[in-house]
């Protein structure tokens, strides 16, 4: 009824053939090119996270027994960077012969605490992998709930400071509301590992995003690691620079800013990437941030 | 008068589907055809606060015209086309994923660089990604002092756990 109607209307309007055969080549160019947009990257759209796990109670009759995983992280992990440059960042870097992390240490650390499956969960709801928040509790605490110390103001198992916190909590209430009723609100939330599990990980959801903004696809720990350190202006550089690139050359760091994560104004971005990989291994830290 | 208006058709199909997919360079395809600039920090106001937190970056966008379609925003280094290739005010650029795209011309700038030095660097395929080396003497700042980063914040982000 609404289309005879507009038909009418046009029809009324005098629109010469034309002007209708004019109108319907525009619509049907669109359509010929939208189709083509659409097809072309398919992409599979997870806001939530993956789909929640069936775990059967019981099980058919003659089949084996299964033993669900638990830990490793590969259901809330995205893929991980087998070196083949894309986007690990770290391409020429190999682990050190002081490393002292294996590949599941930092997610291992994390699951070990009480609140290790909330913040798993967490990162989920943010669509980042849990391997990468578990990095970053165990970068900036070894995931313990610590207060602040060494004259920063940031505490917390992510060691997150009250400006970042607030403004990352609401934008992950803002993500995903669902999550307003479960974390801990106010000031005393940052102090709650569960409640900063979703500042952590919007935090990385964020970071990651803009790297892909700027053309760096599929961003890893590491990369984000660089945006989360050296700010959305140098941070891309530092993500995409060699490892013979010299740090202070590329992000204008002082020796004493350098100082303070260990490195000097020699130091290059291979040295950088190491404290990174020595502390996560070079698995995690070439995991990718965003799920798959 | 058919040929121009089907022109015109496929201009606003265009439009109204957000334009093709962006040109994209294969990897292992030469990189010597592009050279290292940065984005101008002082032609796009930008602070070191600014640039920390990823306000004001310009804009890469599809082709050379705003109408293109945005690809996403550039925060420097920015491979562009050598010699500059230059339409509508536009200068086409290479992105860190091989997408070709276009920047506005009035917010790029050559790099700083040490005095009697050649600046620039050199480009090469990491897996899927273009990563510059810069020459002897370039720097990859985006502001002419070096002091890119707000030493507090850095400092508030510096390992807490080392």
């Amino acid at each position: 009824m609404f289309a005879r109607s507009r038909k009418t209307v046009f029809l009324q309007n005098g629109s010469p053939p034309g002007g209708r055969r004019w109108l319907w080549l525009v619509v049907g160019a669109s359509g010929v090119l939208a189709a083509h947009a659409a097809s072309a990257d398919p992409q599979v759209i997870l806001p939530q996270g993956l789909p929640v796990q069936v775990k059967p109670t019981f099980t058919e009759p003659g089949l084996p027994q299964f033993t669900f995983p638990t830990a490793g992280g590969s259901l809330l992990g995205g893929s991980v960077d087998t070196g083949n440059g894309n986007g690990g960042g770290d391409g020429s870097t190999s682990p050190a012969s002081g490393s002292t992390a294996s590949s599941g240490d930092a997610y291992n650390a994390m699951m070990a605490q009480s609140w290790g499956s909330s913040a798993a969960s967490a990162a989920g709801a943010m669509g980042i992998s849990a391997t990468a928040l578990a990095a970053t509790c165990a970068m900036e605490s070894n995931c313990q709930n610590v207060g602040s110390s060494g004259g920063s103001s940031a505490t917390g198992a992510f060691q997150m400071i009250s400006s970042t916190y607030n403004a990352d909590i609401a934008g992950a209430v803002a993500y995903d509301p669902s999550i307003a009723g479960t974390i801990v609100s106010g000031s005393a939330g940052e102090m709650d590992p569960a409640t900063e599990a979703y500042a952590a990980s919007y935090e990385l959801r964020q970071d990651a995003l803009t790297l892909e903004n700027d053309g760096i696809n599929d961003p890893t720990v590491l990369q984000t690691r660089a945006m989360y350190q050296f700010g959305a202006g140098a941070g891309p550089r530092v993500a995409d620079a060699p490892d013979s690139a010299n740090l202070a050359e590329l992000t204008g760091l002082n020796a004493a800013s350098l100082a303070a994560n260990g490195l000097s104004s020699s130091s290059t971005v291979g040295d950088w990437r190491q404290t990174i990989v020595n502390k996560l291994g070079s698995a995690t830290a070439n995991q990718t941030v965003l799920q798959q | 008068m058919y040929t121009v208006r089907l022109r015109v058709a496929l201009a606003l199909a265009l439009a109204v589907t957000g334009g093709a997919h962006a040109e994209r360079l294969q990897p292992g395809s030469p990189l010597s055809g592009y050279q290292c600039y940065n984005i101008d920090a002082a032609a796009l106001k930008l602070t070191p606060e600014d640039a920390w937190e990823g306000k004001g970056f310009p804009p890469v966008f599809k082709g050379p015209s705003e109408d293109s379609g945005k690809l996403g925003v550039a925060s420097g280094p920015v491979f562009v086309a050598w010699p500059l290739q230059k339409q509508n005010g536009f200068v086409q650029m290479l992105r860190f994923n091989g997408d070709i795209g276009w920047i506005s011309g009035s917010v790029i700038r050559p790099l700083y660089r040490d005095p009697g030095s050649k600046g620039g660097c050199t480009l090469s395929w990491r897996g899927n990604l273009v990563q510059f080396a810069l020459d002897p003497g370039a720097k990859g700042w985006l502001f002419r002092d070096g002091h890119d980063i707000p030493e507090a914040k850095f400092l508030e982000r510096s390992l807490h756990s080392q």
